[in-house]
């Protein structure tokens, strides 16, 4: 084994971090080599010298300020319950995210049904910016086809989570496109290609977990924040960003 | 770090609204837990404002909690990811001043406390202390944090991937890669050892 491989293994060795063979190996070295054990000497001093700093205690106000800010949480989710306010939370918010790809999804094989009869309104016909696309449809002539998936959507159509979208694209390719980001899963792979700037967010992400994940969702809202919505094996988080940052949203 | 019969009990109080056993399971782990914050910001005001805002998360998430690691390093993990997020919006790599600055303050003080040391090898080891906390800042993020729960507060390889969400193989070669450029820096403003 020469210096340099040595080297680059002494922190894990001065552990014993190593299997058996190479910690032998680099015993070896070291018995016959000055500058590897200087070294190593080095390395352990430093963690040494970290290990011994005190530890800080921990302010007396803490304590205090704790109780206060949890009392606060406290009263705060007491005082949105009973107005009837749900905590806001990200699975809900996301929930509410897949119902509008629904929409839009819905929105598209109706126009794509109604052409197919001549009986579509104007405004679906030719889609404009600003456009209410809305679920309430009916369906009685559609193609057995689009039927069917209107009774596949049917869990996230019920009448309380209706959902009217503002349509801002320029023609049904748009809305395709758009139903299709919110819905897809995409691997890590999967993703390179899209817009510069979704990718800078999930390299900070990647760096930040260092697993693999799969991006279930992604897209920038109104005030610029990147939201994703990532799975790892076992855990599903969502993450919000701007202007550089990326954190666990609430 | 495993979960006691105590703990488990009073988990599941506090998942059912009890506010003092919450308190209680946080008082637990709240020193090292404090400790920790301290060293990604190195002032006592930030590293309050992390762990207030990591025990409100954790407050808020309890419910989540499924015992698949202890309670206390679910604890850490929470408090580690808050300090990176909070370091990362603040864009801040908080100047070696503010250590320095404690030094000698009621709350915290530098001194390395060894009775066996005589008094010229204790200002030695303190001073070499300072500037290693001075080149820990030099690292990045990622690498001054393994340092922080390796050599400063002592949690095991195991710990730290389940702090960290890492395999232990990426435990190693961060903790090698940031021990390595820790000396490195170390020497570059400094006489060899």
């Amino acid at each position: 084994m020469d210096c340099k491989k040595v080297k680059e293994q002494l922190p894990l060795y001065m552990d014993e971090q190593l299997d058996e063979k190479a910690q032998e190996e680099i015993r070896a070295h070291l018995d016959s080599c000055d500058d590897c054990q200087l070294v190593l000497h080095q390395l352990c001093k430093m963690a040494d010298h970290l290990g011994q700093i005190p530890h800080p205690e921990i302010p007396k106000e803490f304590s205090l300020r704790f109780r206060r800010a949890l009392k606060e949480e406290i009263l705060l989710g007491q005082k949105e319950s009973l107005e009837g306010h749900e905590v806001k939370s990200s699975s809900r918010w996301w929930k509410r995210w897949s119902v509008v790809a629904a929409v839009f999804l819905v929105g598209i094989l109706s126009i794509y049904g109604f052409n197919q009869d001549n009986g579509v309104p104007e405004q679906f016909n030719n889609p404009q910016q600003g456009t209410i696309l809305s679920i309430e449809r009916d369906l009685g002539e559609l193609p057995e086809e689009e039927v069917r998936i209107k009774e596949g959507s049917q869990p996230s159509m019920k009448d309380t989570e209706r959902e009217e979208v503002d349509f801002a694209g320029e023609n049904s390719d748009d809305l395709f496109a758009m139903a299709g980001t919110m819905n897809e899963e995409k691997t890590w792979q999967e993703v390179q290609g899209t817009p510069e700037e979704e990718i800078y967010y999930l390299e900070v992400l990647q760096q930040r977990e260092n697993r693999n994940f799969v991006v279930k969702n992604s897209f920038k809202d109104e005030e610029e924040t990147w939201h994703f919505l990532i799975r790892f094996e076992e855990e599903t988080l969502s993450y919000e960003g701007k202007d550089g940052e990326i954190w666990i949203s609430e | 770090m495993t979960i006691t019969k105590e703990e488990s009990i009073r988990i599941e109080k506090a998942k059912q609204g009890s506010e003092s056993d919450f308190e209680a399971l946080i008082l637990s782990c709240q020193g090292k837990a404090y400790s920790m914050a301290y060293r990604y910001f190195n002032n006592p005001e930030d590293a309050m404002d992390a762990l207030q805002e990591s025990f409100l998360k954790i407050y808020r998430s309890l419910h989540t909690f499924k015992g698949e690691s202890s309670f206390q390093t679910w604890v850490y993990r929470i408090v580690a990811n808050t300090c990176c997020d909070m370091l990362r919006k603040k864009k801040a790599r908080i100047s070696t001043e503010s250590f320095i600055k404690y030094d000698g303050e009621e709350e915290y003080t530098l001194d390395v406390v060894d009775q066996e040391k005589g008094p010229e090898e204790w200002l030695e080891q303190q001073e070499m202390t300072k500037y290693l906390m001075v080149c820990l800042e030099k690292l990045p993020l990622e690498q001054k944090e393994i340092i922080i729960l390796r050599d400063i507060q002592g949690f095991s390889y195991e710990e730290i991937s389940e702090i960290l969400s890492i395999h232990v193989g990426t435990v190693k070669s961060r903790i090698s890669r940031s021990r390595l450029k820790l000396r490195e820096i170390y020497l570059k403003g400094r006489e060899p050892f």
